[in-house]
């Protein structure tokens, strides 16, 4: 019965449409709000804004965000790497 | 409704004698005048007779004046929005936070957003209170950036909200939560970049632009005025201010003199929509029987 279970569990996972779905959503949304964070604070790339200031009052919701965004771009390896993972294409 | 004037124009033509002088001749109107200094130099002070400072402070029954201080607007935003934070966050990140806020006060940009801020405050807060609001403003640069920033900052607004509502419909799919604070302040303060930018365009607003009647401050009202027409921004009035008596007969002074009203006639042929007053130069120092002599002349 081994064998049936692992067909099922198969059939399963290849069509579960609704995880991958759910990934590909979570996906975008971390592509987002890095995108976002680069727009609202590029001052921590050295660049400078006219919107900096106004920035600022923003901090409170977004400091946390902030520092896990740049532990996630110093940490970045490899951006081929990253969109190879993006098209579902690493192994 | 509230009268809105800018006074700008090349270091040291005299815009603050002006716009002090223009503010007591509303006052003979009777109207209720605000007498507001943006130039980081402040000199109103010294034309009224009176130490001003960065509050409201009241100098005939119907004048009124402040000389703001970007610095400690600056300051107070800063240290509000720390208060903020020492509420929510661990004194670690704390202490990053603070080195970033330390850093802002200092950035370029600061002083001038937040100069900008408490204009649009005064603007908008005492526009009930008084009738006239005279603005005394730095060095050309300064004011043109000051009179355009509202339009630059809605466009930097517009971008940042399209973006952070394209993360909250994705959070929103994934059945996270749906109220996002960071949205609602940018758009309260696009909200506040629109009424400024209503206010500055609108028709109570004028701008004024003061020279002498020399080749370098002509060069740069020149500029001004193509920059302001590029941004459809209207001049109310062009003053040319310190101009020299014609009846002196000296030598010297003649050739002087005639180089003037060749500045003169250029600028009234080349701006024939626009007023343009002129005033003569005293011969005496700035203080308050002169700064009458020169109302009357308005």
């Amino acid at each position: 019965m081994k064998f049936l279970e692992n067909i099922a569990l198969f059939f399963k996972g290849a069509l579960n449409f609704n995880r991958k779905a759910y990934e590909l959503i979570e996906k975008d949304l971390r592509q987002e709000e890095d995108n976002f964070l680069l727009a609202a604070r590029a001052d921590l790339l050295g660049l400078n804004f006219p919107t900096m200031y106004y920035m600022l009052e923003l901090l409170p919701y977004m400091v946390e965000d902030e520092e896990n965004w740049i532990k996630r771009m110093v940490k970045r390896k490899s951006i081929w790497e990253e969109r190879f993972s993006d098209l579902d294409m690493d192994p | 409704m509230l009268k809105v004037e800018f006074y700008g124009g090349k270091g040291g033509v005299g815009k603050t004698t002006l716009s002090t002088a223009r503010a007591h001749y509303y006052t003979k109107l009777g109207k209720k005048t605000l007498l507001v200094s943006t130039d980081p130099a402040h000199s109103i002070s010294d034309v009224l007779g009176v130490q001003v400072g960065s509050k409201i402070k009241g100098i005939t029954p119907l004048l009124d004046a402040i000389e703001i201080d970007p610095e400690e607007e600056a300051n107070l935003y800063i240290d509000q929005i720390r208060k903020d934070l020492n509420s929510i966050l661990s004194p670690v990140v704390l202490e990053d936070v603070n080195k970033q806020l330390r850093a802002a006060k200092i950035m370029p940009g600061t002083h001038e957003a937040s100069l900008f801020d408490k204009m649009i405050i005064l603007m908008d807060m005492y526009k009930e209170v008084y009738d006239v609001m005279i603005f005394d403003t730095a060095p050309t640069g300064h004011t043109l950036r000051l009179l355009t920033l509202p339009e630059l900052l809605i466009e930097w607004f517009d971008g940042l909200i399209k973006k952070r509502e394209k993360i909250v419909k994705l959070k929103a799919m994934l059945g996270l939560k749906d109220i996002d604070p960071i949205l609602t302040r940018l758009k309260i303060r696009r909200e506040t970049f629109l009424k400024a930018k209503d206010m500055i365009r609108s028709e109570n607003t004028s701008i004024h632009l003061v020279m002498n009647p020399e080749k370098m401050p002509l060069e740069e009202t020149k500029k001004a005025m193509r920059f302001l027409s590029d941004a459809n921004q209207p001049v109310s009035e062009i003053i040319i201010n310190k101009i020299l008596p014609t009846n002196i007969v000296d030598t010297f002074f003649k050739n002087k003199i005639e180089k003037e009203q060749e500045v003169i006639s250029e600028v009234k042929s080349l701006y024939k929509d626009i007023k343009i007053t002129e005033i003569f130069m005293l011969d005496q120092d700035m203080d308050s029987d002169s700064l009458n002599r020169i109302i009357d002349l308005l």
